[in-house]
């Protein structure tokens, strides 16, 4: 029981040193951090698309499981992808001829989402 | 062969083992397949977490998902059933955790998991005759998850630029345009809504310790929690199910009667595999 109590005693210290200090990167002590970002009552809110272009121009949105990524994945490498855009190569299949990584901005003005949406691009990749 | 008594305690862990193990499967096959698509996914996105570093392990391949998929299976199933228990166990929760970084390591960590984890972390170290043992596995998953919520609170206070800031903050409000529901789209036309529930959010979470009171107190919290946990599917479809699991640790699972896992008398001794 000593040992038991030991081990929980030092798993106590790690999760809590992870909360006061530690980034996502310390999993499974990383702190608990899901939705504890603020936003202001106005503001933007933006969604990662992946979009595939056949090569008669039609857009594919393209889902985590075609790609083998999740939104949120996408977006936590966003930055990544917009300084080097050749990495979405590594994204494409022979159906595309051109991988187009988009953010869909959706409007908030004191807390009233507003109807309109518009698509940035922030990086493409052509075959 | 190894015995099992009928304490109550030593009973809980019994179906709180079958439940976590069994939940494994369900976890890896039907709630996140998404992980299995990772050994798909070129070397260049790959981005390994702390431990994987120290650790050295190996980049996730089409291969090694594979391995640790079905040795995870294989290991949880026979976990579940309760043979080998401090084998099989150590086994799933090298494993899950193996599956885990194969998870996060591309960009985005789930939060979900620790109490989870902890589970797998104390199931292994129960001694069926030992009832200390069994109180210690119960108590450390219920203050795992209680920790979950209250160390929550801290992280919205430093990331969201202190407390009262995340309160007053649109941090829902986004999360429904993020990601809605039908229900949740209701609600983002009444941002007031959403306004007070972040703050009956943290009201929850600041009140978690209370699951830990006996008696009605914490049956009260229990379904406090539970509650928040559904509305939070409803409204936007997260539902952080491998925690949820857990919080039957919570539960009398020790009175649930059912053919051959009856619950035998309290004091007596049977053989584990008639259990």
């Amino acid at each position: 029981m000593k040992l038991r109590l030991t081990v929980g005693a030092l798993a106590l210290a790690a999760v809590l040193a992870g909360t006061l200090w530690g980034q996502d990167d310390d999993f499974p002590v990383g702190p608990f951090r899901m939705y504890a970002t603020s936003a202001k009552p106005t503001g933007t809110v933006r969604i990662a698309e992946l979009w595939g272009v056949r090569p008669d121009g039609t857009r594919v949105l393209l889902q985590a499981h075609d790609v083998g990524l999740r939104r949120a994945e996408l977006e936590g490498q966003l930055p990544r992808f917009r300084k080097d855009p050749s990495l979405l190569a590594a994204l494409a299949t022979p159906a595309y001829v051109e991988i187009r990584l988009e953010e869909r901005e959706r409007r908030i003005v004191d807390r009233r989402v507003q109807p309109h949406q518009k698509r940035i691009l922030v990086a493409s990749w052509h075959r | 062969m190894a015995s099992v008594t009928a304490e109550p305690m030593v009973q809980r862990v019994l179906w709180l083992r079958r439940l976590v193990y069994a939940f494994v499967w369900v976890d890896v096959l039907v709630l996140t397949p998404w992980v299995r698509d990772h050994g798909h996914v070129p070397r260049d996105l790959y981005r390994p977490l702390l431990l994987e570093r120290v650790l050295h392990l190996p980049a996730p391949t089409p291969r090694l998902v594979g391995v640790v998929l079905v040795a995870l299976l294989a290991s949880s199933a026979v976990a579940a059933v309760g043979r080998a228990p401090r084998l099989a166990g150590v086994a799933v929760f090298a494993l899950y955790l193996e599956w885990m970084f194969i998870a996060f390591s591309y960009g985005k960590v789930d939060h979900d998991r620790f109490t989870f984890l902890v589970a797998l972390a104390v199931l292994p170290t129960v001694d069926h005759l030992r009832r200390d043992t069994a109180v210690f596995a119960v108590r450390a998953v219920q203050v795992a998850a209680v920790l979950t919520y209250l160390l929550s609170v801290y992280a919205k206070h430093r990331f969201g630029g202190g407390l009262e800031t995340w309160l007053d903050s649109t941090t829902l409000l986004r999360a429904v345009v993020r990601r809605g529901t039908f229900i949740g789209d209701v609600l983002a036309h009444q941002p007031w809504m959403l306004h007070v529930a972040q703050y009956l959010v943290v009201g929850m979470e600041m009140a978690s310790p209370l699951l830990l009171v006996p008696g009605r107190v914490g049956k009260a919290m229990l379904a406090a929690v539970v509650a928040f946990h559904l509305a939070t599917f409803a409204t936007v479809t997260i539902l952080f199910l491998p925690h949820v699991v857990c919080l039957t640790a919570f539960l009398p699972l020790e009175k649930i009667e059912l053919g051959p896992f009856r619950m035998r008398r309290r004091g007596a001794t049977v053989p584990e595999g008639v259990v």
